[in-house]
């Protein structure tokens, strides 16, 4: 049974996409310039992944992505962990916390480039800037909803407060870290690869979308996308396996 | 004396939880308090290590001279999941004795499981390494917050019996919360019966014999003890 939904999700489903496609195709139903055959768009995904030009853009785009991941977490997690435990703090920040959060980020690009130009620095710090704020309320909230008798226990064996942090907090608060990791990873990817289509922009994949499709080479830009979407969805395999491995704990 | 609670009361919002209580332990003493749910037994540990400063009254023992542990009802809030049998013993401690780590570990037939995490270890043993870890940091005070009442009759018996053993080897003194009548005159010097309005209805001084086994539950005297203590449970049901 298992396996079968398997088969059914991985190649069924697929396929069956495809044969869609195809029909609309053979039939003309739409404007083969914006569906075009799908075929070609098998054959260009393929062709695609010996091309150095689109290797260079996806190690382009993973790098700022990566990068993103990186400071977010590394600004997100130390603040969430404090104001999570400091619950008098949070109460001080929620509102600008919050208000920040609301803010679509991609209406900051503009701000961002301002400050920090047109290169990958404004790129990444703006993904960073959304994913330390979404790591930051899942790490507090992790805090806030982690077993308190922990906390309890740790007071009465009078551990230093650096333990607690690191060892005791910290732990309690990571399956909420990593959902948020997750989200942050995820939404990462759609900040790169929207700020790789800005003005300036000269490489990474979403350079190389926005450039197939102005010139008109659909079938590569629709390769290109399916990358992207592979690349998406193993980023998110790879965040999941490792939180498997690392909170092992839980299971 | 080691513990003088001397007219404790501690409310919850509107709810009178503790009325008045007065008792004292003497060194080396094991205690027990008995009494229905929410009669205010776990909120009297809590107050008394020190996790809940919101009472009136006075809680005096030798704070500096004293090493307290606190083993929680449910296993799983007392030790670190993400932490292995032995980093749950020794924390952020570097200079622990390790022959005592060991023979304790040992003791309860912990040792070969050093290296496990928590969740590899059933219920009981997880207990056991709460309890144990008291014992390896030289607590002379402990309180035990009904460590048995989430397991089954035969492995709470036999964790009793360890804790019996420890405690007849260290001779620490115990506050020990518990419903369980049996587990409360195996161990104890003294039972304290709490009443549903968070007064104490009755003090016991039980003197049986030491060591306790498990045989001891079939002595005429074990069983004057609990008849005593079954009587007053009736006579509050029907207050």
């Amino acid at each position: 049974m298992k396996l079968n939904n398997k088969i059914f999700s991985y190649f069924v489903i697929p396929v069956l996409l495809f044969v869609i496609w195809y029909t609309i195709y053979i039939f003309g139903i739409f404007n083969p310039l914006m569906f075009p055959n799908p075929i070609k768009i098998i054959l260009e995904f393929f062709s695609l992944l010996s091309d150095n030009e689109i290797l260079f853009d996806i190690m382009k785009t993973l790098w700022r992505v990566v990068g993103a991941i990186i400071i977010g977490a590394l600004i997100g997690i130390p603040l969430g962990l404090l104001f999570g435990y400091f619950e008098k703090l949070y109460n001080v920040f929620e509102f600008v916390i919050d208000f920040f959060r609301s803010i679509p980020v991609t209406a900051l690009f503009p701000l961002f480039m301002l400050f920090f130009g047109i290169g990958n620095l404004s790129k990444i710090v703006l993904a960073s800037w959304m994913i330390s704020l979404i790591i930051l309320v899942n790490t507090a909230y992790g805090v806030r909803h982690s077993n308190k008798s922990h906390l309890k226990m740790a007071k009465v064996y009078d551990v230093k407060k650096s333990y607690l942090f690191t060892n005791v907090i910290f732990f309690g608060a990571m399956p909420y870290i990593f959902s948020g990791l997750r989200i942050g990873v995820s939404l990462a990817l759609i900040i790169i690869i929207v700020t790789e289509m800005f003005i300036g922009a000269v490489d990474g994949l979403g350079y190389a979308i926005l450039n197939a499709q102005l010139t008109y080479e659909i079938p590569e830009m629709y390769a290109i996308i399916i990358l992207t979407g592979i690349i998406g969805y193993l980023l998110n395999r790879a965040f999941l396996f490792s939180e498997k491995k690392m909170i092992h704990w839980t299971r | 004396m080691f513990l003088d609670i001397q007219n404790l009361s501690k409310n919850y919002r509107t709810l009178k939880v503790l009325n008045n209580i007065n008792f004292k332990i003497k060194k080396g003493e094991f205690v027990s308090i008995i009494g229905a749910n929410g009669c205010g037994k776990t909120t009297i540990l809590n107050l008394i290590s020190g996790l809940d400063k919101d009472y009136k009254g006075k809680i005096n023992y030798d704070k500096k001279n004293s090493k307290l542990a606190y083993v929680f009802q449910n296993s799983n809030d007392s030790i670190l999941p993400w932490k292995k049998v032995i980093e749950n013993i020794k924390l952020d401690k570097k200079n622990l004795n390790e022959n005592k780590i060991q023979n304790v570990l040992k003791e309860v037939n912990l040792w070969k499981f050093r290296n496990n995490y928590p969740y590899q270890l059933s219920g009981g043993m997880k207990q056991l390494l709460a309890i144990s870890r008291a014992f390896i940091y030289n607590c002379n005070f402990l309180l035990l917050d009904e460590p048995f009442s989430s397991l089954d009759y035969h492995m709470a018996s036999k964790i009793r019996d360890k804790l019996r053993k420890l405690y007849e080897e260290n001779k620490p003194t115990i506050l020990f919360v518990s419903h369980n009548i049996d587990d409360a005159l195996l161990l104890s010097d003294k039972i304290i019966m709490l009443s549903k309005d968070g007064k104490i209805k009755a003090v016991v001084n039980i003197s049986l014999p030491r060591p306790r086994t498990f045989s001891i539950m079939l002595s005429k005297r074990f069983i004057e003890y609990k008849n005593k203590i079954l009587g007053l449970i009736k006579n509050e049901i029907k207050q």
